[in-house]
């Protein structure tokens, strides 16, 4: 069960281990991109593509649904940002339960976005853990994780693609060794709980008198998305990539003509950007239709 | 005496500016839930957000309840999770009188908050309740429920809201 980008190498990964995927249940498409029409999931369409049967349903506490997935008979279902709450009934059909892969490492960055929590916090590593799913959220005992650590350029996109990719064997290798009995669970403790709230689109606004390091953060953090935002002359400017420099200014100002800015102590060089309606823009190439001349205040 | 303070116009500033947190569950706080849940029942609503009577905390209270006596108070909220599948109910406000619009949100959230004891809850909300929760929190970040449209449905909304208005005021 999966629906975004992130769960595709799983199946992936599951399929080339010789697992039988009888079933892939993902999100219903929707519609997307400028025609609006009506577009399956990354993991529908990858399930597609290896010639698995896919089911889409609105809600998994309906009945027939429910049915549908006990009379499967499976050893195990893999639960990964499926999109939508799995009742108890669901968690208990498997033989061996519901496995979920999450990327933090639990109890860390319980929620909806861990890994660009895990950025704007300025964490140092963090990681993917497979849990057995409980009702809770992120609750469940951990059987397993992997840690990565964050660079210094990493921002949630970079970071998203490298825990996908480790997530994957870390799934197959876990349902072996459940399958084996050879792997304990370890119950989350419950110290060290901290909770990753949804972006909220309040939150991507720069505020430049913050410290740089922060702002750097928050621009790597989300981006590519939602993306970190400030007005440039007015106009609404998204701010992808950034790097932490030298400089000393009133915050916003821009210190010289390559978007060197200041921030409340400290300077970010912004080096990729998206203005309203555009693609994303290496900094050299937007400031050659676009010019912001040094003393220019972002707001 | 008026039982609580009266909602406030559209667009005034506190509705359109990111609410504080509040330190801890104080008698104050309690205070103004209390004053929060009388504004909503007498409207009568599902929800309240404090910035609808001009104060500006990140407090709310809900009760989707058809007995009325579910009431939930809130500090703090905020979303860790939401579904991709989707609910779209009627949404309004008191502090915009007859406008109206179906808006479409996340059927399910998980939310974590102060209770009334001050203690954090997550807590899992469906259907209207899910609704109304993200009605509020969307208060509380300084947004209304019609800049969930389309801006061109939005200004149809505004528009329509404005002549209402107008025709009210010529009596």
């Amino acid at each position: 069960m999966g629906t975004p980008e992130f769960a595709v190498p799983v199946l992936q990964a599951l399929v080339e281990a010789g697992h039988d995927v009888v079933r892939v249940y993902s999100q219903p498409p929707r519609r997307a991109g400028r025609g609006k029409t009506l577009r399956p999931s990354p993991v529908h369409a990858a399930a597609e593509a290896a010639g698995i049967e896919v089911e889409t349903p609105e809600s998994f506490r309906d009945d027939a649904v429910l049915q549908g997935f006990e009379a499967l008979a499976l050893d195990a279902a893999i639960v990964v940002a499926y999109g939508q709450i799995l009742p108890q009934r669901a968690l208990d059909a498997p033989r061996l339960g519901c496995l979920n892969l999450h990327a933090s490492l639990l109890p860390r960055w319980r929620g909806a976005a861990p890994i660009q929590r895990a950025i704007m916090a300025g964490d140092a590593e963090t990681g993917v853990a497979v849990m057995q799913m409980e009702a809770g959220l992120d609750t469940g005992p951990v059987l397993a994780e992997a840690r990565v650590p964050i660079d210094a350029d990493d921002t949630a996109g970079t970071l998203h693609d490298r825990l996908a990719g480790i997530g994957a064997p870390l799934v197959v290798s876990t349902l072996a060794a459940l399958d084996d009995g050879r792997i304990a669970a370890r119950v989350q403790p419950e110290e060290g709980v901290t909770y990753a709230a949804k972006i909220d689109k309040a939150e991507a606004r720069i505020d430049w008198t913050r410290p740089a390091n922060e702002v750097d953060r928050l621009i790597r953090g989300l981006s590519p998305f939602p993306g970190a935002w400030c007005e440039v002359a007015g106009e609404r400017v998204k701010i992808l990539i950034s790097a932490i420099k030298d400089g000393e200014g009133a915050p916003g100002t821009v210190l010289d003509d390559a978007l060197l800015i200041a921030c409340g102590s400290g300077a970010v060089h912004l080096t990729q950007l998206q203005r309203a309606g555009k693609a994303a823009a290496r900094a050299e190439d937007l400031l050659r239709g676009f010019p912001v001349a040094a003393g220019t205040v972002l707001t | 005496m008026a039982d609580h303070r009266p909602f406030v116009p559209y667009p005034a500033p506190v509705l359109r500016t990111v609410a504080d947190p509040v330190d801890g569950v104080t008698d104050q706080v309690r205070a103004i839930w209390d004053e929060m849940l009388r504004a909503m029942y007498a409207m009568p609503g599902v929800g309240l957000a404090a910035p609808q009577l001009g104060i500006g905390l990140r407090l709310a209270v809900l009760d989707c309840s058809d007995s009325r006596d579910q009431a939930i108070r809130l500090a703090n909220p905020e979303i860790l999770w939401s579904s991709d599948a989707t609910n779209a109910f009627d949404e309004a406000s008191p502090n915009l009188p007859g406008a109206s619009a179906s808006i479409e949100r996340p059927a399910e959230v998980e939310v974590r908050f102060l209770d009334e004891a001050g203690a954090e809850q997550v807590r899992k909300f469906e259907g209207l309740w899910a609704t109304s929760v993200q009605h509020q929190i969307d208060h509380l970040n300084g947004r209304m429920f019609f800049d969930n449209l389309s801006s061109l449905k939005r200004q149809r909304l505004l528009q329509a809201q404005k002549k209402r208005a107008k025709k009210a005021a010529r009596g």
